[in-house]
């Protein structure tokens, strides 16, 4: 039995470990862009979410449309993380307009030029020095929301 | 008692002038900032995206109808949304999981489109009618408060409201479906509410017909992300007569939408679109 418990302590120790919630992330977001809503912006209910490991990136396809304004927001619970968000065109070629930065949630405006798929950028990475004393791979939760007018 | 006079007018020009000076610093500074920072974001270097590897690429987000509906309002010329708002949300009752879904999908939309028209009547009629539907499909209890809320949002007039309860709805139904797995069901909601969503959109495109209106519907991708999607479906859903329907109807929606790059489609190729759309919806909505 000691050594059953033994194994999964081992394993326990040694497996990708995710602090925090995707929830808390998001969270997170729809209280820093209640501004937003009062400005006429519609905050979509469907969010994106999922687990990074420090300073790995995620890239998700989206459709815009031109005439609309959008913002997309990022956050992960974890405090201390950088946290970078970029929207790209079909040719690679950044559209981010503005950026916002408020508590651990970061944004980007896009004004799209025409109607078309677009790619959001996610990165985060663990702030320096957060490693030492936890396991070597810990994953990082993110939630990533968007609202348009 | 002059010079006193003379000194203390000079300290207190002496302090208006460095005021001032620091009050210009200061605005400078304030102007520059933004400028700065402006300057940092807007040089973020180009993204080769073909270096990304595919599993890095995240599930698609459905559009909702309202995002498309309210850039109709944005461009010149009034839409009728009102000549859209269904007297009657379908008729009979289903006991197939996978057609109430569909239907469950032209519902969600029919309410965006009440809410589009701020016809109170349609909205309340569509609101009911998601809860009946809910209750066929085993939801009731998770759709009733969302059911509720736009009643009470529609009432008060709160279109915002009603449409974030819509959008409330739809994600709280694929939820409840991915939770019961019936991720299968959870996909013909989202299709289905896209289907009529464009059959709408592109009936109000071609009654007054502009570029500007048509490229809304440069959608390819999405028509290929449901596609995707409804042929990994298990083959005895997909064998059901609607869902082949839908499956055809989109193969050919997709083919007239071309490709990405191409410019906004001709009014003859939204009027294509909006025919095979209202052909799969009437097929998926009970008379």
């Amino acid at each position: 039995m000691a050594r059953v418990g033994a194994i999964v302590s081992a394993f326990v120790m040694w497996a990708p470990l995710a602090e925090g919630t995707d929830d808390e992330a998001h969270a997170a977001i729809m209280e820093a862009v209640a501004g937003h809503v009062e400005d006429g912006f519609t905050i979509r209910e469907e969010y994106w979410k999922g687990e990074l490991e420090s300073g790995g990136k995620k890239l998700i396809r989206h459709q815009l449309f031109r005439g609309n304004e959008y913002w997309f927001w990022v956050a992960s619970s974890i405090p201390g993380c950088d946290v970078k968000l970029e929207v790209y065109d079909a040719n690679g070629a950044s559209v981010t307009l503005e950026r916002s930065e408020k508590g651990r949630v970061r944004g980007v405006r896009v004004t799209p030029a025409q109607t078309s798929s677009f790619y959001i950028l996610v990165q985060i990475s663990r702030a320096p020095g957060e490693q030492s004393g936890k396991p070597a791979v810990q994953l990082i939760d993110w939630a990533l929301v968007y609202g348009y007018r | 008692m002059a010079d006193r006079r003379k000194r203390k007018k000079t300290a207190v020009m002496d302090l208006s002038w460095r005021d001032l000076v620091n009050r210009g610093l200061r605005a400078v500074w304030l102007v520059a900032l933004p400028v700065q920072l402006q300057a940092q974001q807007a040089v973020a270097p180009p993204l080769d995206l073909q270096s990304f590897p595919a599993s890095m690429i995240e599930e698609v987000i459905v559009p909702d109808p309202g995002e498309l509906f309210s850039l109709m309002d944005k461009l010149p010329g009034q839409p009728n949304w009102d000549s859209w708002v269904r007297s009657d949300f379908g008729k009979g009752t289903l006991t197939d999981r996978t057609r109430l879904a569909l239907w469950f999908g032209t519902l969600i939309a029919d309410g965006f489109i009440a809410v589009q028209a701020e016809n109170v009547e349609g909205v309340t009629k569509a609101g009911r009618r998601i809860l009946e539907l809910a209750e066929s499909l085993s939801l009731r209890d998770a759709v009733l408060p969302h059911s509720r809320a736009i009643i009470e949002a529609c009432e008060a007039k709160d279109w915002p409201r009603v449409r974030r309860e819509l959008d409330r709805t739809h994600k709280t139904v694929r939820e409840q479906m991915e939770m019961m797995r019936d991720e299968d069901l959870a996909q013909y909601v989202s299709v289905a509410g896209w289907l009529r969503g464009t059959e709408v959109l592109t009936s109000l495109i071609v009654e007054s017909y502009s570029q500007d209106k048509a490229e809304i519907l440069n959608q390819p991708d999405l028509a290929d992300h449901f596609l995707e999607q409804l042929s990994g479906l298990d083959a005895e859903g997909k064998a059901g007569e609607p869902v082949q329907a839908v499956i055809s109807g989109l193969r050919k929606v997709r083919q007239v939408m071309g490709s990405s790059s191409t410019a906004s489609l001709s009014s003859e190729s939204v009027e294509q679109i909006h025919g095979i759309c209202a052909g799969i919806v009437n097929q998926i909505v009970p008379k």
